[in-house]
């Protein structure tokens, strides 16, 4: 009987241990399939928001302690 | 609780991206420190107006060239402030997505995600720039179609081809908008006989420098000292002779572009003259680069909205994104 309720156990957590190990394995489609979807238009549309927050703010200095007469350097 | 950061330490110029709040700084990559103590006296703008104007104890660099650190220690306290402007302190650690060259070496990496850990960065991640310029400047790159982006920095140039979520080719070269100022200093003092700065080298540049004939050009006094005498001096330069200075570096960019547009598959070289290709970043505000580049390839070439601008908000879309898109992280390739 005891050895019985032993093996149930075993084969329990050994099915546990599988089915965890299963689902901790990354899966290569779905997260790629993430990856793209985070990059679509909808997604990034946040940012696209930004950019034109940018075209409106243009001749307004990015941060407000910056200097009035601040000159900006070219480059990147 | 910190809010993670997104920065784009360029050679030229810094920004940081907060999550959820958008761009916090933009200022120049320079800091002034003391010679004699090693203390920082200014960082950003204010050390940027110190070039060249510093007395002998007082010493403003930029720790940052061709796109790599040159300073490890200053570049890791140039972090360090930053951070601390932008409110981390010790008990907020928060994630930090860096924009870097993707032509930097492995050592060049370990130093920029160490400055960052060491300044107070829980995680420090890189993104290559022109990926995050393309997510910045709003490229459909998630779709099967070939996206070209043009990222020309103070000190790298980089052209890449990117289609579903990946950079499928890509030419980068250690020339940017810095070496067009040096080219000019160089051709003022070759032959005019006069010494002028690096500010006002990139003064000159902005005022008449282009990279092909452009309507309405005009000449420009430059003052400088002259090398003989000593003494202050004026010259005026015209836009033919700037042009002829600066040929070689612009050569070397379009020559970068066109090796990139022959490594792209044949499938993907047929969207660009339909989609043609986005110049960004400071160095592709250059009059007539778009038009020279355009010129030599026979592809048409369209500015970003925010060429200044446009890498740090694409890192900043991934920081917002950030498990879903660790994997475009450097080193994280599946």
């Amino acid at each position: 009987m005891n050895v019985a309720i032993l093996v149930a156990i075993a084969v329990v957590l050994i099915l546990a241990i599988v089915v965890l190990a299963r689902r901790s394995r990354p899966d290569a489609v779905s997260d790629f399939h993430r990856q793209i979807n985070a990059l679509s238009a909808e997604s990034r549309r946040p940012v696209v928001d930004q950019v034109h927050k940018f075209e409106e703010q243009t001749d307004q200095p990015v941060e407000p302690d910056q200097p009035e007469d601040a000159e900006r350097p070219d480059g990147s | 609780m910190a809010r993670d950061l997104a920065i784009d330490l360029g050679t030229a110029n810094t920004l940081v991206y907060m999550k959820g709040r958008g761009i916090v700084l933009n200022e120049p990559s320079v800091i002034a420190l003391n010679r004699q103590t090693g203390e920082v006296l200014a960082t950003g703008h204010e050390a940027w107006q110190m070039i060249g104007r510093t007395p002998g104890y007082i010493v403003a660099v930029r720790p940052l060239r061709g796109g790599a650190i040159t300073d490890f220690e200053i570049t890791e306290r140039m972090i360090r402030l930053l951070l601390q402007r932008v409110g981390v302190s010790r008990f907020t650690r928060p994630k930090v997505v860096i924009c870097v060259p993707s032509a930097i070496t492995e050592v060049e990496r370990r130093a920029v995600t160490d400055a960052a850990r060491r300044a107070g960065a829980a995680d420090a991640n890189l993104i290559e720039q022109p990926m995050a310029a393309a997510i910045g400047a709003d490229l459909p790159i998630d779709e099967p179609v070939g996206n070209m982006v043009i990222d020309i920095g103070g000190g790298t140039s980089e052209t890449a081809v990117i289609s579903l979520g990946g950079i499928v080719a890509l030419e980068a070269v250690r020339v940017g908008s810095f070496d067009i100022d040096a080219a000019i200093q160089g051709y003022v003092r070759r032959e005019h006989g006069i010494a002028v700065g690096e500010r006002t080298a990139e003064e000159i540049k902005m005022a008449i420098g282009s990279a092909d004939p452009t309507p309405g050009e005009q000449q420009a006094e430059v003052r400088g000292r002259d090398l003989m005498t000593g003494l202050p001096k004026t010259v005026v330069l015209n836009p033919d002779e700037v042009r002829y200075a600066i040929e070689d570096v612009v050569s070397a960019i379009v020559a970068s572009v066109i090796r990139c547009l022959a490594k792209a598959p044949p499938e993907l070289s047929q969207d660009f003259l339909t989609r043609g290709m986005y110049l960004v970043g400071g160095g592709g505000l250059l009059r007539g680069l778009a038009h020279r580049i355009e010129r030599e390839t026979h592809v048409p070439v369209k500015m970003s909205k925010v060429p200044l601008e446009a890498v740090v908000l694409g890192a900043g879309h991934v920081i917002e994104h950030y498990d879903a898109l660790k994997g475009m992280f450097m080193g994280a390739r599946r």
